[in-house]
Formats: C-alpha cells, structure tokens, sequence
C-alpha cells in the first residue's frame, strides 16, 4: 500500500469520520423521529460517540475489508434465490412433520481457490459467506484456506457450487 | 376496500404462514444444525410483516422502525446461525475444520 502523506491521511480520516457521524446521525433520527433541539443535540452527541468508535476500530484494522466493485455484480443470484429457498425451507417444515428423520440436511464442501492481497482476501471471504448464508436452505458455516474449500450445511441439498458460492468469488 | 390495506394483508397472511412454518419446523426437526435454518426463515417472516406495516401505515415512525427491524432480523439471523454452527462443530469435534474433510468425503463419494 503506498504511503500517504500526512495532509491526505487527516483529510481521510475525517471524511470516514463525517460518514460515520452522518449515518449515526441518520440512524437515531429514524428511530427517535423527533426534531426537538433537545432530541437533535443528544444525537449529535450520540452520532459523535458512535462515529468517534467506528474510527477507532478502522484504524486498527479491526473492520478491515475491502471488497472490489466487481464482486458485487452478481449479487442479485442470491437475492434471487431467497423467495424459492423460503419455499424449500418451509416444504422441509411440512415434510418433517410426516416423515421422522433423524437428519435432512448434510454439510457440502465445494472448491473456494483464488487468493487476493489484504485487506481484499479477508473481505472475499466476508462477502462469500455472507452471500451464501442469505437464502436460509444454506448456511455458510467458513473457509478453510489450507485445502481452499467453503464448508456449508444445506437443509436440502441441492445444486452445485453456485448454490454455496454464488457470487462465484472462489 | 382499499388496495394497500389488501396488500398489507397478504404480506401480513404470508408472514404470519412462514413463521408458524418456522416454529413447526424447529419442533419438528430432530438435528441441531436443520433446526437453525428456520432462524433463517423466522427472520424473512418478520420481514413480510414488516412490509405489511409500511403498506399499512406507509414510511411513518412505526413503519420506519418496522423495516429497520425486519431488515436487521434478516441481516443478523445468517451471522447468528453461521456463529452457532462454528461453535456447535467446534463443540463436536474441537475445531470446524474437521467436518470439512468429512463434507469432502460425502461430496465425491
């Protein structure tokens, strides 16, 4: 990562501040939805708390992914699939009721190769497992890195890797 | 009857369905890791019910406040379950990774 020079490094901690400070902000006002002065003082406060520890945390890298535009242009597969998931999910309800199994779902383990430069390596796998646990039939369960394989419990399985990955990040 | 009052109800019918199915299906499952994916299902359920208060009562206090908790429901649940699962494997077999071999095994056989 290159050097930053002193002006820019305040110039960017500021605007992640003010961003911060601005969905706070936003946040309280939405669930408080008064605008007495009082009520907008005690949010400012509270936004300049909560923007204050966001900043904290993303200097020291505790929120340190970064995710690549690229990886987002897939991402209405999974949004696609959560309507027909809830169907899946729910027939497993019903079908559990006739049928007494000891287990219908299985853990799959499917191929998750590739490898980025941090903070992007940390934040494909954020993005994957978040992606790939948003339908309820599947549950990403992590990543094993060493044999680069994504670990998911599916109530039925079904389909192949996109089912697991369907941002097709790995 | 007015059509926003009609669309409210069958998000509010659709709702309530997925989330007595949610229940029957915690109840009716008898492994641990099936069980947590109606976590899953309860939180899209509230969803739709969300979305019948902003049909009803469009983006007031009440409604703002009912999406917002739907969408954190929707968007915490998977966190919530992917946590329960590492930690019931971890539990199991000391670390997650071990049912990772077994899935591999599972997967080409």
């Amino acid at each position: 990562m290159p050097e930053r020079t002193r002006p820019a490094l305040v110039a960017r901690r500021a605007f992640a501040w003010s961003v911060g400070w601005v969905c706070a902000a936003a946040l309280y006002l939405l669930l408080i939805d008064i605008t007495d002065l009082p009520e907008l003082i005690v949010g400012a406060g509270a936004a300049v708390l909560a923007a204050t520890g966001l900043e904290l945390a993303r200097e020291q890298g505790i929120v340190g992914e970064s995710v690549r535009l690229r990886w987002l242009f897939r991402l209405h597969r999974p949004l696609l699939r959560i309507p027909r998931d809830i169907v899946v999910v729910s027939a497993m309800a019903l079908l559990a009721l006739v049928r007494r199994r000891p287990a219908f779902g299985s853990f799959r383990a499917v191929r998750f190769s590739g490898e980025e430069e941090e903070p992007y390596e940390t934040g494909r796998c954020a993005l994957a497992e978040a992606a790939g646990s948003l339908a309820p039939n599947t549950f990403v369960v992590g990543i094993d890195g060493e044999r680069r394989l994504i670990l998911a419990h599916q109530l039925r399985p079904t389909g192949g890797r996109e089912t697991i990955d369907p941002l097709e990040l790995g | 009857m007015n059509w926003r009052i009609l669309v409210a109800t069958v998000f509010l019918v659709a709702g309530g369905v997925i989330e007595v199915l949610a229940v029957l299906g915690l109840c009716a499952m008898r492994d641990l890791y099936d069980r947590m994916h109606f976590v899953g299902l309860a939180s899209y359920g509230a969803l739709l019910i969300a979305v019948a208060i902003v049909f009803r009562e469009s983006f007031s206090l009440i409604g703002d406040k009912a999406l917002l908790v739907g969408v954190v429901l929707v968007l915490t649940g998977p966190v919530l379950v992917h946590t329960t699962m590492r930690s019931m494997l971890i539990r199991e077999h000391g670390d997650w990774r071990a049912a990772v071999e077994k899935a591999r095994k599972d997967e080409s056989s």
